[in-house]
């Protein structure tokens, strides 16, 4: 949000709100009825969401192109204005992981996970409440509805004690697999130099930062579940980062490796790709140990799955997601 | 255009030709030094120099090593550099500013020439000031300028011989001497260039970076720790934040795309340098640069500023 003068004008410029328009102007007629003729000079209000002007108030004076130059300046440097998150993908994201953390297996993985900040998550046996839900989502309890409907009989539903996944909804996750991309706002990364950084450097360099929102996945991240991943190393660093605000900082990027540069086609494959988290709750955890952080198995399969290690995901699904008892009730 | 010099053999060279008494006083300092310790980086085919710089410490001790050295060097039939302006050894009533340096050729041999420095009194950063040094042979000044006490610190004893600066120390030193891009061109061209000064010495902080990741990933990290124990050792904190510079300025002005001049320069001083041998792309030597900045130069800053 910012006021500027133009011209004798104060503008009330909100960038990427997250309210919606239709509340943004509702509240903008009750403040210039408060503010009518107690001002010297007019005031006027724009919205610009991603780059565009999306609504400007009557009379406003300040022409569009203006006003997305006064909103690019407002942008911190290398802060990037996120896709709006695919709900369909984060609920069956968060469902997964509130499944998997159920399991005595998954506990099994996370045994140097430092789980003592949130015990209460680690406890229960994977059934929560649609308020819940839709609060670790961050969506409405419509759309957590709607799109658990869509989930039809992979969802089993237990009255008061609440809901949880009943196997593992390979179709629904196909669909979430085809969008990731884009619904993931991936970014890729090469090296211009010849003498690239190491895929341990890079990891190393991330634990320096001791950022607690960006977590390592990809093939490092899904070894922690699965050592014998068949595979020998890791072709890239794939990480996510919780960007639950709809809007993230790449700063830290030159901080693993001022050589990393956008990737665009032709160049040589990246060697770091980026995903943003965009539910409101993230499932990283924290190795005691080592410090590092670590992203949850369902952001390190759809990582596989991008970097198309088809084989690697597979192994990886059936290892960590196929639990006997799972089988056992959805034969039933 | 000079030819390639072995690094190894001119170090080797030069023990042997030093008396064993001033091992202790004398530190190989400048791109032969880079050139020693980097020698599997630069596939040991050499650099491209004239000069071997020899500093000599402590400051107290230069004057009767400098004597014993230069004396030694010239009974055993090494030749004083008669090119240039001071060709000859001066005497008694020459001031000190126009005394000649200790640059001696090696018997029979032109390629390359022993030079003799030291470090300056007190004052870091001071210019070029002599010091006078009376030998049987005439009188000699030996140099002192700006940040060089960094490069006698700590350094590394190459097999049993004298010892070589530290390429990380090197790096600060020409770092911390130019904090902007001054317009002094080179007494001497460069491959038939005349260039900036400073972008041959930022030029060569960057080479040294760029040798340093090739010789081990991730040593940059490791630079700002032993500049922070540089610093407190020669007591330059409260200097380098008086100064209305910071330390890194230089390198980030050299680095700036608007002083794309500039960093030609110095990129061009590199390939006809240190760095001959690996003949790297103007991008390598831009993302060194970049990469020194994140990894030591900023955190370094940041430890000046906070100490």
């Amino acid at each position: 949000m910012a006021i500027r003068n133009e011209e004798q004008t104060a503008v009330l410029l909100l960038v990427n709100p997250k309210l919606s328009l239709a509340s943004i102007k509702g509240e903008w007629r009750k403040t210039t009825r408060i503010l009518e003729n107690r001002l010297p000079n007019p005031v006027q209000a724009a919205v610009v969401i991603k780059g565009r002007v999306s609504w400007r108030s009557i009379g406003n004076p300040v022409d569009p192109s203006t006003l997305q130059q006064m909103a690019e300046q407002e942008r911190p440097e290398n802060e990037i204005t996120l896709s709006r998150p695919d709900y369909e993908a984060e609920v069956l994201k968060v469902l997964l992981n509130c499944w998997l953390q159920s399991e005595a297996k998954y506990k099994e993985f996370l045994k140097s996970a430092d789980t003592s900040s949130s015990e209460d998550e680690w406890k229960n046996s994977g059934f929560y409440t649609k308020e819940e839900l839709s609060g670790m989502v961050g969506c409405s309890y419509r759309t957590l509805e709607k799109y658990l409907l869509k989930l039809g009989e992979a969802i089993d539903r237990r009255g008061n004690k609440g809901l949880r996944l009943r196997f593992f909804p390979k179709d629904a996750f196909m669909r979430v697999l085809v969008l990731a991309d884009h619904s993931r706002s991936t970014l890729k990364y090469t090296s211009n130099s010849l003498n690239s950084r190491s895929i341990d450097s890079l990891t190393g360099r991330l634990k320096r930062l001791n950022r607690s929102d960006i977590a390592i996945g990809g093939v490092t991240g899904s070894m922690q579940y699965l050592p014998q991943l068949n595979i020998t190393g890791a072709p890239r660093l794939d990480i996510s980062v919780h960007a639950p605000e709809g809007h993230a900082e790449t700063d830290f990027v030159r901080k693993l490796d001022p050589a990393l540069k956008p990737w665009v086609k032709g160049d040589p494959l990246p060697s770091l790709c980026v995903h943003f988290v965009k539910s409101r709750k993230a499932f990283f955890w924290k190795d005691s140990k080592s410090q590092e952080v670590w992203a949850d198995p369902v952001e390190c399969l759809l990582d596989l799955h991008e970097a198309r290690l088809e084989e690697q995901a597979n192994q990886f699904r059936n290892a960590v997601f196929d639990f006997t008892e799972n089988r056992k009730i959805s034969n039933e | 255009m000079s030819e390639l010099i072995d690094p190894i053999s001119t170090l080797q060279q030069i023990t042997e030709a030093v008396p064993e008494e001033c091992f202790e006083n004398i530190t190989l300092v400048g791109s032969l030094a880079a050139g020693v310790y980097f020698h599997k980086e630069l596939s040991n085919i050499g650099v491209r120099t004239k000069d071997a710089d020899c500093l000599i410490t402590p400051r107290v001790e230069a004057v009767t090593a400098g004597k014993m050295i230069a004396e030694t060097l010239l009974e055993s039939g090494w030749q004083m550099r008669e090119e240039g302006k001071h060709g000859t050894p001066g005497d008694r009533e020459t001031p000190e500013g126009k005394l000649p340096a200790v640059r001696l050729y090696p018997p029979g041999r032109k390629e390359w020439f022993i030079e003799l420095l030291t470090v300056p009194e007190n004052t870091p950063g001071a210019g070029r000031s002599w010091l006078r040094v009376e030998t049987e042979y005439g009188h000699f000044g030996l140099p002192s300028f700006g940040y060089i006490s960094l490069s006698s610190l700590a350094p590394i004893r190459f097999h049993s011989g004298i010892t070589i600066a530290r390429p990380e120390m090197m790096a600060l030193a020409n770092m911390l001497e130019h904090p902007v891009i001054a317009p002094d061109l080179m007494s001497t061209a460069i491959e038939g260039r005349f260039i900036k000064r400073s972008n041959k010495d930022l030029g060569r902080v960057l080479a040294l970076a760029l040798l340093a990741e090739k010789h081990q990933e991730d040593s940059l990290l490791s630079w700002p720790e032993i500049w922070t124990m540089a610093c407190t050792e020669l007591k330059l904190q409260d200097h380098l934040r008086s100064r209305e510079y910071q330390p890194g300025d230089g390198i980030r002005t050299l680095l700036s795309p608007r002083n794309a001049p500039d960093f030609d320069e110095a990129y061009h001083s590199c390939v006809y340098g240190l760095l001959q041998a690996l003949s790297p792309r103007e991008t390598d030597l831009r993302t060194a640069g970049e990469r020194l900045i994140v990894d030591a130069v900023e955190p370094f800053e940041e430890y000046i500023q906070n100490s």
